[in-house]
């Protein structure tokens, strides 16, 4: 009897749960009858890496091209230096690995291929090229060069056939950001935090992306994909380093002071982030170095399983950037009951009326017992 | 004559006669101890699961559980939800993206119990919230993206405009545009212009400014230019006549500042600064601001009205006022954990939460306006 009613509360439970989240993968491919953003390479039949495979693949790729050779694009050196005190030079690009994790979480859920489940023609099958509605090619969701007629010198096809030509594309549009964004700090390209406005480019250099954009929450905080809600889009894959659903190590970095944010055309130089949250510099945090360009090892480890990483992706369209972006999607399954308590936490005091009330009563109370003595 | 033996009970039937009196009593007289037992009308919510394409609509009062859902809503994953409740009107306007990316992928949808929800229009400024007139129009920031800039360091320059939006078919109506980087809808001044002046705050190459249009005449009157774009947070005082909101102190870019601005002279003060980023000033309903100094919680200012709120910490923002000005619904928040809604009654000066709603965000849409009759 009891193993019955615990079947039928099971089976309640199951079925006034939501639905699970369907895995969302689009496949814009070039022959596509949904294909109207000109997205001019075929998806590619592949099998997504495993966990710890991106763990290799997002070490590798973080020592930059002269680590990869030719398993990636090639990249121009980068300036390291802002006169703060160091002057600017220029050193091969390379790019913390904690924060490549994040982009590639934020941009695809690290999806090089997946089973596609829109548009429909492209429905079902085996797992594909990741390709978003205007053009976003896998991991790095690589939108530049990736269009019909668009000739770039890198090889497109291996854009979307290939899980680390494709991330190393994504850090060579990263190191074009870098280039063109204001220092943050000194510019030095082993501290993660110095890559805030080159993540904030990575989405576009539009205002949407600014922290002073005043329809994002007040309060908003790191941004935690199991909670979800808005945020910039730097703000998304740094809180990403911080919540990183126990794929790698989490990194609780230092965001810049939004009050030295916003003037201008364009985001200015900005001194060494030191603020715990994206809204809260009250209290303060340190600089991050990355880890994967001392050790050797090329990034820390994941604890993840061995099976593709499970987040939702949403394609994206990204006028002025250079890559385009699956945005973020949040990760967190719906949690269990909806109410837990109705409670009013401040006891109302009493009112005027009621004291007056309470002193007739007295009164009377009084009175009462005034002639009950008298007779006795 | 009460003979001695009745006289006991007299005290019985003074309090039976009291309390009957208490539920009776109009406002006047015993005002306080009366009004105390009145329940604010229900609020209208907008619930998202982290995760999910849909948020759901419901009407929810202090100690009541979580019904049903009224209606739904589709929208991408981890959307913004702004969601306004519209004076004699039993629907709520909701923005949502329904892109997956974008600076204007959001829509405005008109959501009732018992009805078809309907889309009214695209092209919705990001995560903006529609702004509703005391008279029950509805106006809406919308927008396109233009231009890649030729220096890719700049933001982009978008052309923007107003809305105002039928509240039933969703035709559209331009009452102001604008060439920037963001529009945002600050308040309605019903008093302003001819029939009322849309606030809006506006960020573009030359700057910042706040400007008041007439929402007939579309003619514009500059209340405050230049000045720094960092201002939020934006409510109308009770009595229509200051815009308040948060400003950054013009030298400190660490110091935020609660402002106002006299919305007939244009003069404009400043009332207090803080190193708290989520200051989140708002009007009071009967006069003075509600601010969130330091995190420390919120505080109320230039009254001698007291807020008892139910937490001590974090940062509480204002989210609607009934119609009577007594109950304000406000959304407590602290980083890293879910917001938590309760009723404020400024009569008996208690707190009421709402339920905790484990594992939803919310949004507040308004109090349920009483006068827009009954749901079928």
């Amino acid at each position: 009897m009891k193993r019955r009613a615990i079947a039928l509360v099971l089976a309640v439970c199951s079925l006034s749960a939501p639905a699970a989240m369907a895995q969302y993968c689009p496949s814009y491919t070039l022959s596509s009858s949904a294909n109207d953003h000109d997205c001019g390479i075929e998806s590619v039949q592949g099998t997504n890496p495993t966990t710890a495979e991106w763990q290799e693949i997002f070490a590798l790729v973080s020592k930059g091209p002269a680590a990869w050779g030719d398993q990636g694009p090639s990249v121009n050196d980068i300036e390291q230096g802002c006169w703060i005190p160091n002057p600017p030079i220029d050193v091969p690009a390379r790019f913390p690995c904690e924060l490549i994790k994040a982009i590639a979480r934020a941009e695809s859920g690290w999806q090089q291929f997946c089973v596609p489940t829109t548009p429909a023609d492209q429905k079902g099958g085996p797992e594909r090229t990741i390709i978003s509605f205007d053009c976003g090619y896998g991991v790095g969701q690589v939108t530049s060069g990736m269009h019909i007629g668009e000739m770039p010198d890198f090889d497109r096809q291996r854009v979307a056939s290939d899980a680390t030509y494709n991330l190393a594309t994504g850090t060579r549009i990263l190191a074009a950001k870098w280039a063109i964004t204001a220092c943050v700090g000194d510019q030095q390209p082993s501290i993660i935090e110095h890559w805030y406005s080159a993540a904030w480019a990575y989405n576009g250099l539009s205002y949407k992306n600014n922290p002073n954009n005043p329809n994002y929450d007040a309060n908003r905080g790191v941004y935690d994909p199991k909670v979800g809600g808005s945020a910039p889009y730097q703000e998304k894959v740094f809180g990403r380093m911080e919540h990183t659903g126990d794929l790698w190590e989490p990194t609780e970095v230092a965001y810049p002071n939004p009050g030295d944010i916003g003037s201008g055309s364009k985001p200015n130089e900005l001194p060494d982030p030191n603020c715990a949250s994206p809204t809260d510099c009250v209290n303060s945090r340190p600089l991050h170095k990355t880890i994967c360009h001392d050790d050797g090892s090329g990034g820390a480890g994941g604890a993840g399983n061995e099976n593709s990483v499970d987040a939702t992706v949403a394609a994206a369209a990204t006028s002025g950037s250079g890559a385009g972006s699956l945005d973020d999607e949040d990760e967190a399954e719906p949690t269990g009951s909806d109410v837990s308590c109705s409670c009013s936490m401040v006891r109302p005091e009493p009112s005027e009326a009621s004291w007056w009330w309470l002193l007739a009563l007295a009164l009377v109370l009084r009175r009462t017992s005034t002639g009950r003595e008298q007779r006795d | 004559m009460l003979t001695p033996s009745r006289r006991r009970y007299l005290p019985i039937l003074l309090a039976v006669g009291a309390l009957y009196c208490l539920g009776q009593l109009p406002s006047t007289g015993l005002e306080n101890a009366a009004q105390a037992t009145l329940r604010p009308p229900p609020l209208a919510l907008l619930l998202t699961r982290p995760g999910e394409r849909r948020s759901s609509l419901h009407h929810l009062r202090p100690g009541e559980h979580l019904g049903r859902a009224l209606a739904h809503v589709e929208h991408q994953v981890g959307s913004a939800i702004r969601a306004r409740t519209r004076p004699g009107d039993r629907a709520v306007f909701i923005t949502a993206s329904v892109a997956p990316s974008g600076d204007y992928d959001a829509a405005l949808f008109r959501v009732a119990a018992g009805r078809t929800t309907s889309r009214l229009c695209e092209g919705v400024v990001h995560a903006s919230a529609p702004l509703v007139s005391e008279d029950g129009r509805v106006f809406i920031a919308r927008g396109q993206p233009g231009p890649i800039p030729a220096d890719r360091r700049h933001y982009r320059v978008d052309a923007l405009r107003v809305d105002r939006v039928d509240p039933h078919s969703g035709a559209l109506d331009a009452v102001h545009h604008f060439e920037g980087y963001l529009t945002h809808l600050a308040g309605f001044h019903a008093a302003g212009g001819t029939s009322g002046e849309i606030i809006v705050y506006r960020v573009g190459p030359h700057g910042a400014d706040i400007v008041a249009v007439d929402a007939v005449t579309r003619s514009l009157r500059t209340l405050r230019a230049p000045m720094l774009p960092f201002a939020r947070d934006f409510s109308i005082d009770h009595d229509g006549r200051r815009l308040i909101f948060r400003g950054r102190h013009a030298k400190q870019t660490d110091r935020w500042t609660v402002e106002s601005i006299d919305l007939l002279s244009g003069d404009h003060r400043t009332h207090t600064d803080d190193p708290n980023f989520a200051l989140a000033p708002a009007a009071w309903p009967g006069g003075g601001l509600l601010i969130n100094p330091g995190r420390r919680g919120p505080r109320l200012l230039e009254t001698h009205a007291r807020l008892r709120a139910p937490w001590p910490r974090g940062v509480d923002i204002l989210r609607a006022v009934d119609h009577t000005a007594r109950f304000v619904a406000l959304l407590h928040t602290e980083q890293g954990q879910p917001p938590q809604a309760y009723v404020y009654d400024r009569l008996s000066e208690s707190a009421q939460p709402l339920p905790a709603i484990v594992g939803r965000r919310i949004a507040i849409a308004g109090f349920v306006d009483p006068a827009a009759g009954a749901y079928p």
